[in-house]
């Protein structure tokens, strides 16, 4: 029962740290144009070498989703992570498997005016061939590989995807974050193939944590830079971090910051332990920290005032990034609607 | 990072289920009358203590286990799980324990503790007052030291147990001409001393589980000074910070098993001639506090990690307590919401009302999110 870091995962968080510090510019965060360089950065470092003994876990995959968040870095990080996280061997051939070459991949688990359930797709896999629409599929069009949520013979798996293949067709999607690009992916007959051993359920709760780390990421450091504003800022004759109403407002935001982070790692390390409610518990913490994240954001905007609201300002980046990744693989209403009917099933008495 | 208990905890934790599965009582049979009932929970606590689960991680010396933290965690986190009564000596293990422990004298150490832990003598702690509530560093109770000792007048407020303790850990002002957090003082009160009142009050669930303390004239041994004077507001903020962050965990556990009796009642309710759980409000509420207990349960677990692992137990408690009593808040309206507010009945209309005392008790949530601004967020004082 140990929820502290150990020597090894504060390193690589330090280390993560500084390669995205070098990557920042000015204003502190990951410009869209650096994107492609700090990718091959990452893959060089082993940020997507998972399993093994010596290899990455979900916690160590959610302190790099973390710092990416807290500098708002555009990279498909969390659904190639989350892939190579269920994929069959480990290391370099993990990310063999998540796309050949600069290992991008993407994942395909909502569709289009469906609710969130990525283990009952519509699309369907069919002789090799897959054919179906997902939404909100992110960096759709700067990845290798798809990996998609089809129903085969055999129940519900992953479908395996090249993005640039024949039946393979990409819409942009209206999205609060365009820096995340995400696509409305059809598949007609496109070919695919099932990936063997990686059950959708845990694809998606992994991708769901990943996505809730980046989300606390970014709300730490939208945290951090409203409290130095709110330290600096004077009106009526006094800075505004002196008054009581934004002391509290702060001190509720930092309360929901650290405990959506406790919930991100108790659930990161539900799953690397193989607890047997470790697909509930990700779903709590993605329920949780989408929720309490996004009141954060608006916190932020609230202190910062007028000025979050001119384009040039950071603000409204970090709440735009906190929406989307807090709506990425089930929304905290569509988590809570699953955990209410799992406790009303769990103990329903026959009528 | 690990969440899986070692092995030696295991072990211990399968002992404890073996130990409750025998012993533990039926809530049934805990006798209605207080006088009754508290003495039905000393010998309770009593044989916990013969068992070895009270005071696990306190010291050999001084009648404790000598065992790891963690594994007291262990055993109080079964007991919550069992339903097993609460510790009835909470004040003592809780606050003037730990308090006497890494203050105290020697002497004082060998004389107190272990009563603690066997239930022989219950304390209670007098620290706030009518005019010192949240401000609790305004106090006004004053001790003068004379050659006999120390001379106690004033009036303390929600002494918890105060009427069945033996012990009264109080606050004191002993220093009138300094500065109002650094002239108060911890005094031991023998409650049988002349001069000393309890006055039991009734609480808005019906029960009198606190005192009004009325000290007129009461004489108290120089021994009897926990620590320096002076140092009574440090070790009161001290072992109530402490106690914020260990409270959680056996607190997080208790009220998991309350919501498995919330969905159960459910279970049992139709509404409009349909069960009552295929209501999606319904089962949206309850998801709403099962989440709040979960998320109290990762956070409690990191910040316990922490202590485990040698750090101190800091301002950072704070938070754990908040969320405490957010957990415990939204469970028992949501009890109120999804059975109804009058068909709750008994049980759930004790809980709720009790449940709103939550943010007050231990340091009001506003006195909690002042910390957090001063003393981790570094934000301007106010």
């Amino acid at each position: 029962m140990n929820l502290e870091l150990t020597e090894e995962q504060t390193w690589l968080r330090e280390s993560v740290g500084e390669m995205l510090a070098r990557s920042a510019g000015d204003d502190g965060l990951v410009p869209a144009s650096a994107g492609d360089a700090l990718w091959r950065e990452l893959v060089e470092f082993g940020a997507l070498d998972v399993g093994g003994d010596e290899g990455l876990g979900a916690v160590e995959l959610a302190l790099i989703a973390w710092s990416l968040g807290g500098r708002l870095a555009a990279v498909p990080f969390v659904d190639s992570a989350a892939l190579a996280y269920v994929a069959p061997g480990h290391g370099r051939a993990a990310l063999a498997y998540v796309a050949p070459g600069h290992g991008r991949a993407a994942l395909g688990l909502s569709e289009p005016g469906r609710s969130f359930t990525p283990a009952e797709p519509s699309t369907s896999l069919d002789g090799g061939c897959v054919t179906g629409e997902k939404s909100g599929v992110a960096f759709a069009g700067s990845v290798e590989r798809l990996a998609v949520a089809a129903a085969g013979p055999d129940g519900p798996v992953l479908a395996l995807v090249g993005a640039a293949g024949a039946g393979v067709s990409l819409e942009p999607e209206s999205t609060l974050d365009p820096t995340l690009q995400p696509a409305r992916v059809s598949l007609d007959s496109a070919d695919a193939e099932p990936a063997a051993g990686a059950p959708v359920a845990e694809v998606s709760a992994v991708a769901g944590v990943l996505a809730a780390a980046e989300a606390v990421g970014a709300a730490a450091a939208v945290l951090e830079l409203a409290c130095t504003y709110a330290a600096q800022r004077r009106q009526f004759g006094q800075t505004i971090g002196s008054f009581q109403a934004i002391r509290h407002l702060l001190a509720d935001m930092y309360v929901k910051v650290e405990s959506s982070w406790s919930s991100v790692l108790y659930a990161a390390a539900a799953l690397d332990e193989h607890e047997p409610d470790g697909l509930r518990t990700a779903s709590i913490a993605k329920a949780y920290a989408g929720r309490a994240t996004h009141e954060v954001a608006h916190g932020a905007l609230q202190v910062f005032g007028g000025i979050a609201f001119t384009a040039e300002h950071p603000a409204h980046r970090f709440l735009r990034r906190i929406a989307a990744r807090g709506a990425q693989f089930g929304t905290p209403r569509e988590h809570e609607r699953a955990l209410g009917r799992s406790l009303a099933q769990r103990l329903e008495v026959p009528a | 990072m690990k969440l899986a208990l070692e092995p030696e905890e295991r072990a211990l934790r399968d002992e404890v289920r073996e130990f409750l599965a025998e012993h533990c009582p039926d809530p049934a049979e805990l006798p209605h009358d207080l006088d009754e009932r508290m003495a039905y929970l000393r010998r309770w606590q009593s044989r916990c203590y013969d068992a070895g689960y009270v005071g696990r991680a306190w010291p050999a010396e001084f009648g404790g286990g000598g065992r790891p933290t963690v594994e007291q965690i262990v055993v109080d986190q079964e007991m919550a799980s069992a339903g097993a009564p609460e510790r009835v000596a909470i004040v003592g293990l809780d606050v003037l324990g730990p308090a006497i422990l890494a203050f105290g004298t020697d002497a004082q150490r060998s004389r107190y503790v272990t009563p603690i832990l066997s239930a022989e003598e219950l304390w209670s702690q007098g620290f706030s007052e009518p005019e010192a509530g949240s401000d609790l560093a305004s106090l006004r109770t004053a001790a003068v030291e004379t050659d006999d000792g120390y001379v106690v007048n004033g009036q303390k407020t929600w002494v918890s147990w105060g009427q069945f303790s033996r012990w009264c850990g109080v606050l004191a002002r002993t220093d009138p001409d300094v500065p109002k957090h650094t002239g108060i003082s911890l005094l031991i009160v023998d409650v049988e001393s002349p001069g000393v009142e309890m006055r039991p009050m009734e609480q808005i669930t019906g029960h009198a589980e606190f005192c009004e303390l009325f000290l007129d004239d009461v004489l108290v041994p120089k021994e009897n000074l926990l620590g320096l004077p002076g140092q009574g507001w440090e070790i009161a903020m001290h072992v109530v910070a402490h106690e914020r962050g260990t409270a959680a965990l056996p607190r997080q556990v208790t009220l998991r098993t309350w919501l498995d009796r919330l969905v159960a009642d459910a279970a049992a309710l139709q509404r409009d001639g349909a069960p009552l759980l295929a209501d999606e409000g319904a089962q949206s509420a309850l998801a709403g506090a099962l989440i709040q207990i979960e998320v109290l349960r990762h956070h409690a677990t990191r910040t316990m990690s922490a202590f485990l692992n040698g750090g101190a137990v800091g301002p950072e408690s704070s938070g754990v307590k908040l969320l405490m009593a957010q957990a415990e808040q939204t469970l028992g309206l949501t009890a109120l919401e999804v059975l109804g507010y009058e068909a709750a009945g008994e049980f759930w209309h004790e809980r709720y009302l009790y449940s709103r005392a939550a943010s007050v008790y231990g340091g009001a949530q506003q006195i909690q999110r002042g910390i957090i601004a001063d003393r981790v967020l570094a934000l301007p004082k106010e």
